[in-house]
Parts: C-alpha cells; structure tokens; sequence
C-alpha cells in the first residue's frame, strides 16, 4: 500500500465515523402517547358482625341460620367447612369520566351455595333474584368524580331438606364467593345517550375453606 | 534603567499594535447560510387516550406528511424515511404509580398494550436496537404518497390478581397472574400492570427520519 493509498483509506474512515452519526440524526419528532387506567367499580368482603346479621333478620326478614359469626373466625378469607358464615360485601361505584354517567345499572352473580340481600345502599334500588343473583342495582347517575355504594349481606345457605340440610361450603378448599364479577352498565352524556357497558371481573372474593376438626 | 524599561514596553506595545494592523490588512466576508426545514411534520405531539377500564379497547390515528419545504425543494430528493421508537415518559407532575429510574419518576410503559399500523400494515412487536426500541418504519415520497397514518389500538391491561368475568366460582384457574395476559390474538400480549386500581401509563414515541431519497427522472 502506498502513502497516498493509507492518507485516502484513513480519510475514508473518518469521513465514515462522521457521517453515520449525522445520517442518524436527521431529524426527530415526540408524540406523548399515554392513557389513564383504573376501574369504575371495587368489590370487598369482611366478615359481618354480630348486630348486621341480627338486623338483617328481624328488621330485613332474611333467613341467615346463624345469629353470629363463630369466635374462633376473625378472617372474612379463612373459615370452617360446615358452618354458617355471613359477609357484608360492598359494591362501590365511581365515575372516573368527564362525563356524568347515566342510568347506572350493576348486576353480579355470587356463589350458589351462598345467600344476598341488602343491608343498605346509597342510592337507587336494587333487585336481587335469590338465592344469590344481583339481577340489578339502578344507581341512577353518576356525576364526574361522584361514588355510590351497595352493602349485601352474604351467607353460607344450608341447603337440602329443612330437618337435614347441608351447611354450606361442605368441602375444604378454596372458593370464590362472586361469580362473573361485576357487570356495569351506563349511558354517556351525548345529546343521544349511548348505551355503555363494562365488564368487570375482579378482583375476586377468594376465601380458603378448612376443616375446622383439623385447622384452627 | 527606567528609560529603559520604558523603551521595552514602548517596544512590546508597538509589536502588538504592529501585529493586529498586519492581521487586519484585508478582508473578506463570505457568507455561509444555510436553511434548515423540517422533511416532515406530525399533526400532534399529545396523544391521550383518556380513562380507560381494564380490558377496553381504544383506538386512534396521527398523521405523518412531508413538509411542504420538502415538496418545494425542487424534488432533489423525493423520499423519506423513517423510524419510530418508543421511549420511557418522564412524570410531568405527580402520577399515579410511577416506575422510579435514577430517583426520577416515569410513567409505567404503554407500548406493551398498543399495536401501531401504519397506513394499514401491521408493525411488528417492539423490538431492542443500538438506537431505541424500535416500534416500526415508514416512509413517505413526493408527490404519490404524502402521508401516512399511524393506528393506534391500545388494549387497557387487566390488574394481576384479577379474575376474568366467565371464570366459574369454584375454579380459580382464570385467576389473572403474571405473563398469561393475552386477550387478542395479535400483537397485544403482555405481562400485567401492578395490582392497583389505578395507573397512569405513557411513553414517548420518537419519529426519526432516518434517510432520503434521491429523485431520478
């Protein structure tokens, strides 16, 4: 190779080495590209205390086979085969949109072997197809930012002839006590209402059922 | 010794004064200009999908044209090309769940749930390069196609831990947990949000000309 070979191979190089930068950086453009996520519903369990169960009975008729939850259960996720226990489970509804939300109607399936009824809501009426079926709580509207909230007494049924029934869930296990989630309807606030619909599924109300002659 | 401390400073003051005036003899002013246009341009830099519920699906366009400097260039060069990228979004204010990088805050990653068409053709999944996550390429040429859509279609995430909604009472089995996310067959698949009920996803998303075409009668 010659010097003027090695002076030209070299320049060649550099002018390479400058280049592929510049080419790269023609030119660029930013599109911010984001979305604000969250649920327009929440479901949650506790146990129920002794007076919700006892009002439930003698001011809101409801047959629950119990007049208490038993001592020993102080979680509403981990309870005894065999045995009657009662939640109240929560429905809460938000409106996260710009717009009110109209005609706000929940339905929800809960377990079989379970009972619901009403212990108190915010607002609207709610239908309940027993044993366990929320056929429709019609919230009414939902302005931006506004809540309501739907309490349901649930309970374990006992379930078979009435001198020897079956006390619910017989099995040790693990359970879900709601059964498709939360099916929410609305209507926006155009000048002509759409129809709008979500599907919510969770979390679910998981509870783990143990043999109380074997757990604690 | 003092006339002579004030011959050499005379001496040295005359050296300088000597030197500029050599230096400035003559001159003559080139200019040298040159100006700069942008190829393309992009009809926003904001693109919102608003509130969205988990598993709702949004879907939305932008536009990326030539720039009419670049169709009134004489048509030296009739092409562009260009790639885009997604990039990590710095919180602008306080957001809701944000990721935390070098004690800076960052929106949670949007590109895992949106899938881009341009002008109709599928863009494949995100993939790593030397320069940036690479989201798709385009290009664009003067006069036949002067612009193009980008297609957004975002799949809002469901939250681990959820169930799906056909899940029966006493199979958990559909309970959601982490990498089994994928409700479409297509190019949304991913892994989850973190189970909260709320959060705010972005990205930034670079559009970089990356090359020019030369017009050939």
């Amino acid at each position: 190779m010659t010097k003027g070979q090695l002076i030209f191979a070299i320049l060649a190089l550099i002018l390479m080495v400058t280049m592929v930068p510049a080419v790269l950086a023609f030119e660029g453009h930013t599109v911010d590209v984001t979305a604000q996520e969250t649920i327009p519903a929440t479901k949650v369990a506790r146990l129920a205390t002794a007076d919700e169960i006892s009002y439930a009975k003698t001011t809101l008729g409801v047959d629950i086979p119990t007049s208490g939850n038993p001592v020993g259960v102080t979680q509403w996720d981990y309870v005894p085969s065999n045995t009657c226990i009662a939640w109240v489970v929560t429905i809460g509804l938000m409106n996260p949109l710009d717009y009110q939300m109209n005609g706000v109607t929940v339905a929800d399936q809960f377990n079989e072997h379970l009972g619901i009824a009403v212990l108190d809501v915010s607002q609207g009426t709610v239908n309940i197809t027993p044993p366990y079926q929320l056929s429709g709580w019609y919230a009414g509207n939902l302005a931006p930012g506004d809540n309501a909230c739907l309490n349901l007494i649930v309970w374990t049924r006992c379930e078979g002839s009435e001198l020897d029934c079956q006390q619910q869930f017989t099995t040790p296990g693990v359970y879900n006590l709601n059964y498709s989630g939360i099916n929410m309807t609305w209507y926006d606030g155009q000048p002509v209402p759409v129809l709008q619909s979500y599907l919510y599924g969770g979390p679910p109300l998981t509870i783990t059922v143990y043999d109380p002659l074997v757990a604690p | 010794m003092k006339k002579l401390f004030f011959s050499v400073i005379l001496a040295l003051v005359l050296i300088v004064s000597g030197l500029t005036a050599v230096a400035a003899y003559e001159g003559h002013v080139v200019d040298v200009k040159a100006h700069v246009e942008n190829a393309i341009a992009v009809n926003t830099n904001d693109f919102d999908f608003g509130t969205a519920f988990p598993q709702q699906l949004r879907e939305g366009d932008i536009y990326v044209g030539v720039t009419e400097s670049f169709t009134a260039q004489n048509l030296v060069y009739s092409t562009v090309t260009y790639k885009l990228y997604w990039e990590p979004k710095p919180a602008e204010g306080e957001i809701c769940n944000p990721v935390v990088i070098d004690n800076a805050d960052y929106y949670q990653n949007i590109y895992p749930y949106v899938a881009l068409k341009i002008d109709g053709t599928d863009q494949a999944a995100p993939f790593t390069t030397v320069f940036g996550l690479q989201a798709g390429s385009g290009d664009l040429s003067s006069p036949d196609d002067e612009c193009d859509t980008i297609h957004f279609k975002f799949l809002a995430p469901v939250f681990e831990g959820f169930v799906y909604p056909s899940t029966d009472p006493g199979d958990i089995s559909g309970v959601i947990s982490a990498n089994n996310y994928c409700l479409e067959p297509e190019t949304i698949c991913g892994t989850y949000a973190v189970m909260v009920p709320h959060i705010d996803l972005g990205n930034n998303l670079i559009i970089q000309v990356t090359g020019f075409g030369l017009h050939v009668n």
